[in-house]
């Protein structure tokens, strides 16, 4: 059932600060990455070495999802929040799971309000 | 998440420095000579820049004297709309890039040949500048869960969707891999499948679905949504002959996703102005329409807490027996490839063609790049062509203006209407409001 409730939704960029990150080792290291296999970018962004595909290559795949949607109004719909919502909400329920989304382009992060990640 | 806004760590701007390389190397090779035999007036390669600027869409380049440059017309795009970037996402390593690079064609020579990155020597280049912009990024959601961001192509005249890369890693690194694709499915999950799939030989085990109680009001037609208008008051009161009516929508995408053979989940994203009555005519109409189930999530107020009633259903879902199949073969001819996707996905009657189209396919034929998998350029507010029109459109004739090609990223893209590639900005720009605060910290971004 919805848990709908009455609760101050604060801004999008509020919650992100607010949130207490982990270093970035960390989750590498939940998803059996190895240290040779991680180039950091600071604490909390690390690239993964292509290695990776060719190490685990004998592991079987994880079940793979794509999150799409209905013909969006120009407000959007919610697929990259209920993307991260829907992996973290298998992870609630004991299923190891990781998210792949696109990279936003900067160039609406400044234009329109909504337009970026996070909208 | 003012990293994953702003720069991350660098790939779009590397993906814009490639991109501008080749634009330098077409017009120093114009004015030493032109030893391509480069026709300027079929050079279809622009330049790219990460800011939205309108003034830039339309230029001329090359001003000044003969030591600098041919004067010629050209233009910027925004940097994500570049065929490079379309190459990051479907490539599936370095020898691969190297060769999607080199086989980008940048207009014809005067005989009417494609000339390419590889015949301007600038693939190879490109490559190295593009070598660490093809590991994904490694993030974490607000509840530390693991995120991998990678490219980010657009979703009309590109495909949409994440790297493959990416998902070549994240499918080995746990249970489920979640990915997303752009737009509604008649658009960013068709390619997902058709041009996705097809280059990086992975199957998917479950559709989710998103939708709306507002959007399918929306589709009703009694509604108009316009982007930073405040909404019309009656999206925010039950309205079930709305709700009913706008299902047609949520029907023929459902009926879309199963062309493909795997199961779908219907995601109701919810809004606290949402009633049972609305949310139980939504449930019913997608069942009646195939989905494996609808469920209402609201992951937007609880996180992962909002989302585990749909987290099982998915999990259900992808445990069931699917049977994927493309929509087309590649070997079909274009118009054909071009009619399947648009009678059986956007519901089209007919699909009529421009004598540029016409030539153009005929073109491409010839130069032996009709095998290529199609990515139609359509607007996202419709499932036709017109953006008026709602719910689930029919009779309509789909109008095919151009067809063009990206060769290197490896698909045609037929253009269905007018397609921006370097966005406006709005008279008040979101950057206005973008600063830092007394203590260095960023205020204002979204």
């Amino acid at each position: 059932m919805s848990k709908l409730g009455t609760r101050d939704v604060p801004s999008d960029l509020a919650i992100a600060q607010a949130a207490t990150l982990k270093p970035i080792k960390e989750i590498a290291d939940s998803c059996g990455i190895l240290e040779d296999e991680i180039e950091y970018h600071g604490k909390y962004k690390a690239k993964l070495s292509l290695d990776i595909i060719e190490r685990l290559k004998e592991r079987p795949n994880a079940k793979y999802i794509d999150v799409t949607a209905i013909t969006p109004t120009p407000l959007g719909e919610g697929k990259t929040t209920t993307s991260v919502g829907l992996t973290m909400g298998l992870n609630k329920i004991g299923k190891k799971s990781i998210l792949a989304i696109r990279q936003p382009s900067m160039g609406p992060t400044f234009g329109i309000k909504g337009g970026a990640a996070g909208g | 998440m003012e990293d994953f806004n702003l720069h991350l760590t660098g790939d779009i701007h590397a993906v814009g420095v490639a991109h501008n390389l080749l634009s330098a190397f077409i017009d120093n090779s114009l004015s030493k000579g032109n030893p391509l035999d480069i026709d300027p007036y079929s050079i279809s390669w622009r330049r790219v820049l990460d800011v939205s600027d309108r003034a830039l869409r339309n230029i001329v380049i090359g001003l000044g004297g003969k030591a600098d440059g041919v004067p010629r017309e050209s233009g910027f795009d925004i940097t994500v709309a570049s065929e490079v970037m379309a190459i990051l996402a479907l490539t599936t390593g370095l020898k691969d890039i190297r060769k999607k690079l080199g086989k980008i064609v940048i207009g014809l020579n005067k005989s009417g040949k494609p000339v390419t990155a590889e015949d301007l020597k600038a693939a190879g280049a490109m490559t190295v500048l593009m070598k660490d912009a093809l590991t994904p990024t490694l993030l974490q959601t607000l509840e530390n869960t693991p995120a991998l961001v990678h490219a980010g192509p657009f979703a009309n005249i590109a495909h949409g969707n994440s790297s493959i890369i990416a998902d070549h890693i994240g499918i080995k690194l746990g249970d489920f891999l979640i990915t997303e694709s752009g737009f509604g499915a008649d658009i960013g999950a068709e390619k997902f499948m058709d041009i996705k799939c097809r280059y990086s030989g992975l199957k998917h085990d479950a559709v989710v679905l998103v939708a709306t109680i507002r959007a399918l009001k929306a589709h009703s037609g009694k509604f108009t949504i316009i982007a930073g208008r405040p909404l019309d008051p009656g999206l925010l009161q039950e309205d079930t002959d709305a709700v009913t009516k706008g299902c047609s929508n949520l029907v023929k995408q459902i009926e879309n996703m199963r062309y493909f053979g795997v199961p779908v989940v219907v995601a109701i994203n919810s809004f606290p102005t949402d009633t049972a009555k609305e949310v139980e005519i939504v449930k019913a109409a997608a069942k009646e329409a195939g989905a494996y189930d609808a469920v209402v999530s609201d992951h937007w107020m609880w996180g992962g807490d909002g989302a585990t009633d749909l987290a099982e259903v998915v999990a259900d879902a992808s445990n069931q027996p699917s049977d994927f199949k493309f929509l087309y073969e590649l070997n079909l001819p274009v118009k054909e490839k071009i009619e399947i996707i648009a009678k059986k996905i956007y519901g089209a009657k007919s699909v009529s063609y421009s004598p540029m189209a016409n030539k153009q396919i005929a073109k491409f034929e010839e130069s032996g790049f009709g095998d290529l998998p199609i990515c139609m350029a359509k607007t996202h507010l419709s499932l036709s062509h017109n953006p008026a029109l709602k719910g689930r459109p029919e009779g309509f004739e789909v109008p095919i203006r151009e067809v063009r090609a990206s060769v290197g990223a490896g698909f045609l893209y037929p253009l269905l209407g007018t397609m921006r590639t370097m966005p406006g900005l709005p008279s008040v720009p979101a950057g206005t409001n973008v600063d830092i605060d007394e203590d260095g910290k960023i205020v204002g971004l979204f």
